[in-house]
C-alpha cells in the first residue's frame, strides 16, 4: 500500500474512517483507508497530485454531521477522504459589492455569525443543517431560497479556485487575474463573475459533479446584505392552483427576497410542530419575505407588501400573519437557523426525500399524478409533504417531496415506486443522488452520459475523483 | 476534396456536393458566385477588415439545412470528404465569415423556430430567431428578452451559445451565457447531444444535469464563436417587463421613440466626477432601485440623439446639443426606472433622485422627445447603428467585469488607449477619446466596454484600430481592470497561465471533440498546440507589450485585416 501524502494531517483510526464508510439513508461501503485534513488550498492539491501518482480514489467533503445522500461513501475500495470541513476562513468579505470569499469548510451552522459583522448573510437552502459546508451546498446546486436573486444554477457563485481531478489549480470566473489573491483584493477586485475566463466555464462543470471532478478550495459568493427592515407573510389556500400563482406572479415581479410553496406536511415540520397539527395548517401555503436593505426601507417593504396583497387577491389566497401560533416572522427566523438535526427527522425520527426540477405551469399536474400513486399503494397512510421552491427567479422549480417515518419503518421499496411513477410523469433528477441515482439517466437519450464521460476524461484522466458516482460512468467502465 | 479554382477560392468535388444536395435538396446548397459574396464581406462591422470589402477567403459552398438532423448529415459530409465548416445564425457583424478556403457556410436561416412559453418567462428557440422577433413576441405576454449590445437583428441563440452575450439592459436582463437554458448542439463529428432538461425529452427549461453542468466545457465567456460544433435549439429566459403588447412607436426613421409606459421614467443624472459617480452607483444597486443604468460616452448620447452626422457635428460647433451630449459630462447615467404601481414608481423615483443630489450629482433637463428616443433605444437596443454611424468601422476592446471600483479607471485608460489617435490628425476617427460604455450585471458588477471608431477605407485608420484593440491587452497585463472578457483566440495564450487554465482547458475541449479542427473559426482557442509553444507564449508577453511589435502588428492587420 502507498505512503499517504507527507505534511498533510491524516488520520488511519477505524472509528474515523468507519464514520464515512455509511451515511444515513444511502447504507453502507468500503471504509476508506485513511482520512487527509488539508488545511489550505495548496495542501488540497497535493493531495490530488498524489493521488493521480498513486492512482488512489479520492472523496472530497466540506460538511460535518449526519451524511445522508450517499455521494461521499466511497464506491471503491482503497480511497482516501479529503476532509476540507477545517478550512474554515473567511478570507474577504466586502459589503459594498455584497460578496465574501469563504473556505470549503465554512458551513451554515457559521456563516451568518462570520458575515454579520460586514453586515452581510449568506443565502441558504431551506433549513440546513449546521455542519453542511455552504461551498458543498452550492456546488451540489442545491436550490436557496431566494428566488428573486437566484438567476442561475450558478448562483450564488462568484470566482472561484478549483483543483481540477487532474491536480491543477484553476481560477475561474473573475477570480482570473493577475497576482496572488492578496493582490488581487487590495487592488480591488471582488471575484463577483462565475463563468470563464475565455472558453470555458469550470465551475459550472463542477457543479452538480459530487466530487467526481475536483475539489474546491474557495469561492467568492453573493451575499445578501442584513435588511434593516423584513416582514414575512403567509399566503394561504386550499388548492395548490391559488398560491402557485400568486408565488409566480410574485416572484417574476421580484416583489418577494424568500418566496417558496409548501403543503400543510411540509409546513409543520418547518414550524417544528407535531405531525397530528398538520391537520390544522392550510392546505397550501406560499412563504414570502419582503425586505428593505438601505434605501427608505419602510416604504420599499410598504409598497411590495400592498402589491403582494393584490396580487393574492387577485389569484385567491388569503393573507395570514400567524399560523397556529407562529408568525411568519418567527419562521423567517427559524429559517435562518441551523438546527443540529434536519427538521424533517424531528417528527419520527427518519425520513425519505425526493426531489426533481420541473415547470412551475405544469407542476399541479405532477403533483396529481404522485397523489393518486400515494393514494393507492402502501403510503396512502403516510404524511408526505411538499416543497416547491422557484428557481432561475421563477423559470422553473425544484419540487420535494419528503415522508418523514420511524427508523425501522420499510418504506424503501414504495418511496422508490413513488420516484418512479414521477420519473415518468416528467420529472427531472437534475441531482442524482439516493433514489434518484439510476432513475436520472433512465430517460436520458445518450447525452448526458457522453458529456459526463467528456468532463471525466478532461478534467480527470486518471479517474481519481470520486470514481463511479455516476451509474452511466459505471456503464462507460 | 476541394479543386483549386482561383487565389482564395476552392471548388467543392462532385462528390461532395452530390452528397450535400442529397442530404438537403440542390436548392439549399450553392457555391454560385452571386451568393456566396454575400457571406464574405468584412466592411468593418465589429472587426478590422483589410482594404477590401470582400474578405480574402470566401467559403467553398453555403448549405441550408432545415433540421438538427441535416446539420449532422453535413457536419458528417464535411467530415468524410475533409472539409472544414463554420455555423452562421443571422451573420450580424463579420463573426460569421468563414476563416479557410475548404470551409462549408452552414447557414441556419431555415431553422427559424420561436415559441414563448410565458407561464415559465421562456422560449425556445432555433439559430434564426432573431432578437427582435424574439422581443415582438415576448412582448405580447409582458416580457422582454436580453437583447446584446449587437441590437435586434441578431441571433440570441448565437449570442448565448457562442458569442459573449452582454447587452445595455443587463442589470435586468442579465447575459445571455446565464439565460441560456437547455441545449442542443451538433459536434464536430456530427453526433447530436442534448443538455440539461432537453437529453430527457423533458422540455427546455433546465440547463444542467444530470450531474454536471457539462455546459461550462462548451460556455465561457466568451462562447466557442463557430468553433465547437454547432448549436441547434435552446431554451432561453425571458424578463417580465411593465407594459404588454407593442411599443408606443412614435416619429421616423431614423429617430424612432416610444412613449414612456405608465410608471416608467427615464433620467439623466450627471456627477461631478467619476469618484462621485463610482460612490453612488454603489447606493444606485442596491434594493434592486433602477431598472437599467447606462453610462455612455457624451459624443454617443449626441449621435442618438441628432438625426445627422451633419446635424451632429453643426450643434456640436455651436454648442446646441443637451447637457448628457456634452463632452464634460462624462460621468453620468442614464437611468431607466419601470415600475408597475404608483407607489412603487414613487419609492424608485424618489430613491434614485435622493441618492444623486446625496452624491453631488443633478438632473439634466430632457426634452419630451429625447427622452422617449433614449427610452425606444434602451427598450429595443437599437443605439448600434446611431452611434456607430460616425465613421462606418468600429470594433471593441476592454470587455472587463469586476467591481464598480474600477469604473473611474476604467474610463482613464480607456481614453488612454485612444487618446492620441482620436485628437485632430490621428489616425482614428477624430473626436473625444471618451468611447467607454459602461453598465451593471444583476445589480452586481459592472461591464465596461471601449469602442474604438476608425476610417474602414483607410488603412492607416485600421492600423490604429487594431492598435487600441491590441494595445489594450497589454495595458490590462500590466495594471488590470477587471477579467477582460474579449480574450479570445492567441490571445488567451500570451496572457497565459497566471490568469487560470482555460485556454489550455479549451484547448483540450477542442482537441477531444474536434480533433481534425472541423469546426473552424478564428475566435475560439488556437487548436493542436504542442505543449512546448503553449508553455512559451505567455513568456512572450514582454514582446507583445513593446510599442514597437505591437505596432508592427497593427499595421499588419490594418492591411490584411483581422
Ligand atoms: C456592431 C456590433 C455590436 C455588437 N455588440 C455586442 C454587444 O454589445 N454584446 C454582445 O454580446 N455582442 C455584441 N456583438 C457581437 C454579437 O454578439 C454577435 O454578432 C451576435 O450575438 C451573434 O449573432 P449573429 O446572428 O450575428 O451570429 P453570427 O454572426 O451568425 O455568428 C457569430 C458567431 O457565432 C458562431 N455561431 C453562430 N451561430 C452558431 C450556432 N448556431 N452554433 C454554433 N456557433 C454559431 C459563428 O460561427 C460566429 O463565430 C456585436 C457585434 C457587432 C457587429
Amino acid at each position: 500500500m502507498t505512503a499517504l501524502p507527507r505534511g498533510i494531517k491524516a488520520d488511519i483510526t477505524a472509528p474515523v474512517r468507519d464514520a464515512f464508510a455509511r451515511d444515513g439513508e444511502v447504507g453502507t461501503g468500503p471504509a476508506p483507508r485513511a482520512v487527509l485534513y488539508p488545511s489550505n488550498i495548496h495542501e488540497v492539491r497535493k493531495v490530488v497530485v498524489w493521488a493521480n501518482e498513486t492512482r488512489t480514489a479520492l472523496i472530497p467533503v466540506s460538511s460535518t454531521g449526519l451524511r445522508r445522500r450517499g455521494d461521499t461513501v466511497p464506491l471503491t475500495d482503497g480511497a482516501v477522504v479529503v476532509d476540507l470541513s477545517g478550512m474554515t476562513k473567511l478570507i474577504h468579505a466586502d459589503p459594498r459589492d455584497k460578496i465574501a470569499i469563504i473556505e470549503a469548510g465554512v458551513d451554515f451552522g457559521s456563516i451568518d455569525e462570520i458575515l454579520r459583522p460586514h453586515g452581510l448573510r449568506a443565502f441558504r437552502p431551506l433549513m440546513p443543517r449546521a455542519g453542511k459546508s455552504v461551498i458543498a451546498s452550492y456546488l451540489d446546486r442545491e436550490p436557496i431560497i431566494n428566488a428573486d436573486v437566484h438567476w442561475d444554477p450558478a448562483d450564488p457563485f462568484g470566482g472561484t479556485a478549483i483543483i481540477s481531478g487532474g491536480g491543477e489549480l484553476t481560477l475561474n470566473g473573475s477570480a482570473a487575474l493577475e497576482g496572488t489573491l492578496k493582490e488581487q483584493l487590495e487592488r480591488g477586485h471582488r471575484h463577483m463573475v462565475t463563468f470563464g475566463p475565455g472558453n470555458v466555464d469550470l465551475t459550472r462543470v463542477l457543479q452538480g459533479s459530487q466530487g467526481s471532478l475536483g475539489v474546491m478550495g474557495w469561492a467568492a459568493i453573493y451575499c445578501e446584505r442584513l435588511p434593516k427592515v423584513e416582514d414575512s407573510l403567509f399566503l394561504c389556500s386550499e388548492t395548490p392552483s391559488a398560491v402557485l400563482a400568486a408565488m409566480r406572479e410574485a416572484v417574476h415581479r421580484r416583489i418577494c427576497t424568500t418566496a417558496f410553496v409548501v403543503d400543510r406536511v411540509q409546513l409543520a415540520m418547518l414550524l417544528g410542530l407535531e405531525m397530528d397539527a398538520a391537520a390544522m395548517l392550510p392546505a397550501w401555503t406560499f412563504f414570502a419575505t419582503q425586505a428593505g436593505y438601505v434605501h427608505a426601507p419602510e416604504r420599499k417593504v410598504a409598497w411590495q407588501r400592498s402589491d403582494l396583497e393584490e396580487v393574492a387577491a387577485r389569484h385567491g389566497a388569503r393573507l395570514e400573519k400567524t399560523l397556529l401560533g407562529t408568525s411568519a416572522d418567527a419562521l423567517a427566523d427559524r429559517l435562518r437557523q441551523s438546527p443540529r438535526v434536519c427538521y424533517r427527522d424531528v417528527p419520527f425520527g427518519a425520513h425519505k426525500e425526493l426531489f426533481f426540477l420541473h415547470p412551475i405551469s405544469s407542476v399541479e399536474r405532477m403533483l396529481d399524478i404522485q397523489e393518486a400513486h400515494l393514494r393507492t399503494g402502501a403510503l396512502a397512510a403516510r404524511p408526505v409533504g411538499t416543497y416547491i421552491q422557484p428557481l432561475a427567479q421563477g423559470t422553473f422549480a425544484h419540487v420535494e417531496r419528503v415522508m418523514p417515518h420511524g427508523p425501522d419503518a420499510d418504506v424503501g421499496a414504495d418511496w422508490r415506486s413513488l420516484a418512479e411513477a414521477s420519473l415518468r410523469a416528467g420529472a427531472f433528477y437534475s441531482r442524482p443522488h439516493g433514489v434518484a441515482r439510476d432513475l436520472a439517466f433512465l430517460r436520458d437519450d445518450g447525452s448526458a452520459a457522453r458529456m459526463i464521460g467528456a468532463a471525466k476524461a478532461l478534467l480527470d484522466p486518471c479517474n481519481v475523483m470520486n470514481p463511479n458516482r455516476f451509474v452511466v460512468q459505471e456503464a462507460i467502465g | 476534396m476541394a479543386a483549386k479554382t482561383g487565389r482564395h477560392r476552392l471548388t467543392l468535388s462532385p462528390q461532395a456536393r452530390s452528397e450535400l444536395e442529397t442530404i438537403l435538396g440542390a436548392r439549399y446548397v450553392t457555391d454560385d458566385p452571386a451568393l456566396m459574396s454575400g457571406y464574405a464581406w468584412n466592411t468593418g462591422v465589429g472587426k478590422i477588415p483589410s482594404g477590401d470589402k470582400f474578405t480574402s477567403i470566401w467559403p467553398i459552398a453555403v448549405v441550408l439545412p432545415a433540421t438538427t438532423e441535416e446539420v449532422a448529415a453535413v457536419v458528417k459530409c464535411c467530415k468524410r470528404h475533409g472539409l472544414s465548416f463554420r455555423p452562421h445564425s443571422t451573420g450580424y457583424g463579420s463573426m460569421g465569415c468563414v476563416t479557410s478556403p475548404d470551409s462549408i457556410c452552414i447557414d441556419l436561416r431555415r431553422m427559424d423556430h420561436l415559441e414563448i412559453l410565458p407561464d415559465d418567462r421562456m422560449a425556445v428557440i432555433g439559430p434564426y430567431a432573431t432578437a427582435n422577433q424574439l422581443q415582438a413576441e415576448a412582448r405580447k405576454h409582458g416580457l422582454t428578452c436580453h437583447v446584446v449590445g449587437a441590437g435586434p437583428a441578431h441571433s440570441p441563440l448565437a449570442s448565448a451559445t457562442s458569442l459573449i452575450g452582454v447587452g445595455i439592459t443587463s442589470q435586468f436582463t442579465s447575459a445571455n451565457m446565464r439565460n441560456m437554458l437547455a441545449w442542443e448542439w451538433v459536434t464536430p463529428e456530427g453526433e447530436i447531444i442534448r443538455g440539461g432538461s432537453a437529453a430527457s425529452d423533458l422540455g427546455w427549461y433546465a440547463s444542467d444535469g444530470p450531474g454536471p453542468g457539462t455546459r461550462g466545457l462548451l460556455r465561457g465567456f466568451f462562447g466557442g464563436g463557430g468553433g465547437i460544433g454547432v448549436f441547434t435549439r435552446i431554451g432561453i429566459k425571458l424578463f417580465p417587463i411593465n407594459q404588454k403588447g407593442e411599443m408606443q412607436t412614435v416619429g421616423q426613421v431614423p429617430q424612432l421613440r416610444s412613449v414612456l409606459p405608465a410608471h416608467t421614467a427615464l433620467l439623466h443624472a450627471l456627477f461631478p466626477d467619476y469618484e462621485a459617480q463610482r460612490a453612488a452607483t454603489f447606493d444606485l444597486l442596491q434594493d434592486d432601485v433602477c431598472t437599467v443604468l447606462l453610462r455612455m460616452p457624451p459624443n454617443h448620447i449626441g449621435w442618438t440623439l441628432t438625426e445627422t452626422n451633419a446635424e451632429f457635428v453643426r450643434r456640436t460647433r455651436d454648442g446646441t446639443l443637451p447637457e448628457p451630449a456634452q463632452l464634460h459630462n462624462g460621468a453620468s447615467w442614464t437611468i431607466l426606472i419601470a415600475s408597475r404601481s404608483a407607489a412603487e414608481h414613487r419609492w424608485r423615483d424618489e430613491t434614485v433622485r435622493d441618492i444623486v443630489i446625496r452624491h453631488g450629482g443633478h438632473f439634466a433637463v430632457l426634452q419630451q422627445e429625447e427622452e422617449e428616443l433614449l427610452y425606444h433605444n434602451f427598450a429595443t437596443s437599437q443605439y448600434v447603428p446611431r452611434v456607430l454611424r460616425a465613421s462606418g468601422g468600429i470594433t471593441t476592446s476592454f470587455g472587463v467585469l469586476d467591481s464598480f471600483h474600477f469604473l473611474p479607471k476604467a474610463v482613464e485608460m480607456g481614453e488612454m488607449m485612444l487618446a492620441k489617435d482620436s485628437a485632430p490628425g490621428g489616425a482614428l476617427c477624430e473626436g473625444s477619446p471618451d468611447e467607454q460604455w459602461i453598465w451593471p450585471h444583476e445589480g452586481r458588477y459592472m461591464w465596461g466596454e471601449n469602442i474604438i471608431h476608425f476610417d474602414a477605407t483607410s488603412e492607416a485608420s485600421r492600423a490604429a484600430g487594431a492598435l487600441a484593440l491590441i494595445g489594450h491587452f497589454a495595458a490590462q497585463w500590466k495594471d488590470p481592470v477587471g477579467m477582460t472578457g474579449l480574450l479570445v483566440g492567441p490571445i488567451q495564450d500570451v496572457t497565459g497561465p497566471r490568469i487560470g487554465k482555460a485556454p489550455a482547458f479549451a484547448r483540450k475541449v477542442k482537441t477531444y471533440f474536434d480533433k481534425d479542427d472541423r469546426s473552424k473559426t478564428k475566435e475560439y482557442v488556437i487548436p493542436n498546440m504542442p505543449p512546448l509553444v503553449e508553455k512559451i507564449l505567455p513568456a512572450l508577453r514582454p514582446v507583445f507589450s513593446n510599442q514597437m511589435v505591437l505596432r508592427a502588428m497593427s499595421k499588419m492587420l490594418g492591411k490584411n485585416g483581422m
